[in-house]
């Protein structure tokens, strides 16, 4: 046991705290997938001509179309882990979370509400396309019950393409504060 | 040489290490304690017929939101469709309530994939604003009263009986 001690320990302490995989897939896109607790989180790039034609398919004005897919758009996936037998509680708020850029500085990412705002009276874009993108985009503010809730949605983090980030998380489970670090996310490229 | 009983620190170790895939697998929904009205829903159906969610007060009614754009949405329909042949349609009802789509835009997704039970038309995302809606999908189960019973975020197996289970007790109350 003394033996096995030093090798299940550090098993254990990574799934306690952060794993985050990388994956890059056959067409070259890349994931960062975290699991810590009871949240699984993974972020995956998408290159800005499939966001662009996405929101064209909606009704989005072209320029329109360009400012979305080019603010570096990741498809994020959130799903509370745990079960109805050992139940966990999860929830999140988008304004919790920070970019850490490589000149220091830190920032939020770009909120779907910024979005509509921005297009605020703009007779150029169809409801239909408003209520696309709306329910498209990843929730700003959730709650994820155990027993399998999950969410998708594309969220928008407002770089130019290629760019570096790191994205500081934060969470409640139970009520009690959560933290992550998913280290240098890239921004698809546009191409 | 002879066998010696199992630490049980070790043994504790490791099912510490294999619990969350065992786990995995398992699918539930939220019970809503307490149970509150659910807000209106007022639409046409695909025949352009108008449509309420009172209408269909004592039975228990899945409301299932959705959009022909959202993968996850797709991928759960087939086992609606299973579900739904479950159901005795004389003590329930399933409503596919589309999010911000027109009447052929759906036409043309069923084509690909069939839903076997009411699509209603949210065209103006009303409904959607107006329930406690977050995402796509979101599926509420509807008590004999017109209250929230359960919630589920995201997709869900509802051909799987231990969902419709809870969902068959709520009709014998």
């Amino acid at each position: 046991m003394r033996r096995l001690l030093p090798l299940l320990l550090p098993a254990l302490l990574a799934q306690a705290q952060a794993a985050v995989t990388r994956e890059t897939d056959e067409y070259g896109l890349q994931s960062w997938h975290l699991e810590q607790g009871a949240l699984s989180l993974k972020l995956i790039q998408r290159l800005p001509d499939q966001t662009r034609a996405f929101f064209l398919a909606r009704g989005f004005p072209k320029a329109v179309a360009d400012d979305i897919a080019l603010s570096c758009v990741l498809q994020t996936i959130g799903r509370n882990r745990s079960t109805p037998d050992q139940p966990v509680s999860l929830g999140y708020d988008l304004h919790d979370w920070r970019l850490r850029l490589p000149d220091g500085s830190r920032r939020h990412i770009r909120f779907k509400e910024d979005w509509d705002a921005a297009w605020n009276g703009d007779p150029e874009i169809p409801q239909a396309a408003r209520i696309a993108f709306r329910w498209a985009t990843f929730p700003t503010t959730q709650q994820f019950e155990p027993g399998g809730d999950y969410n998708w949605g594309m969220t928008s983090f407002g770089l130019p393409p290629g760019s570096r980030f790191d994205l500081e998380l934060q969470w409640q489970e139970n009520g009690r504060p959560q933290s992550a670090l998913i280290e240098d996310i890239t921004c698809p490229q546009d191409r | 040489m002879p066998a010696r009983p199992l630490n049980p620190l070790l043994v504790l170790l490791l099912t510490l290490l294999l619990l969350p895939s065992a786990q995995a697998a398992k699918q539930g929904m939220k019970p809503i304690d307490p149970r509150i009205i659910a807000p209106k829903l007022e639409m046409t159906d695909m025949d352009g017929e108008a449509r309420s969610l009172k209408d269909l007060r004592g039975k228990v009614v899945i409301v299932n939101f959705w959009a022909t754009w959202c993968p996850p949405c797709r991928a759960e329909l087939p086992s609606m469709n299973r579900g739904w042949a479950k159901l005795d349609p004389e003590r329930f009802a399933m409503l596919a309530v589309n999010v911000g789509e027109d009447e052929d835009t759906i036409f043309s997704f069923m084509g690909d994939y069939p839903i076997e039970f009411p699509v209603w038309l949210d065209q103006s995302g009303k409904a959607a604003r107006e329930w406690p809606l977050r995402g796509l999908p979101t599926t509420y189960v509807i008590d004999k009263k017109g209250r929230i019973a359960y919630r589920a975020i995201g997709g869900r197996e509802w051909d799987d009986e231990a969902l419709l289970e809870k969902i068959r007790a709520l009709a014998e109350e």
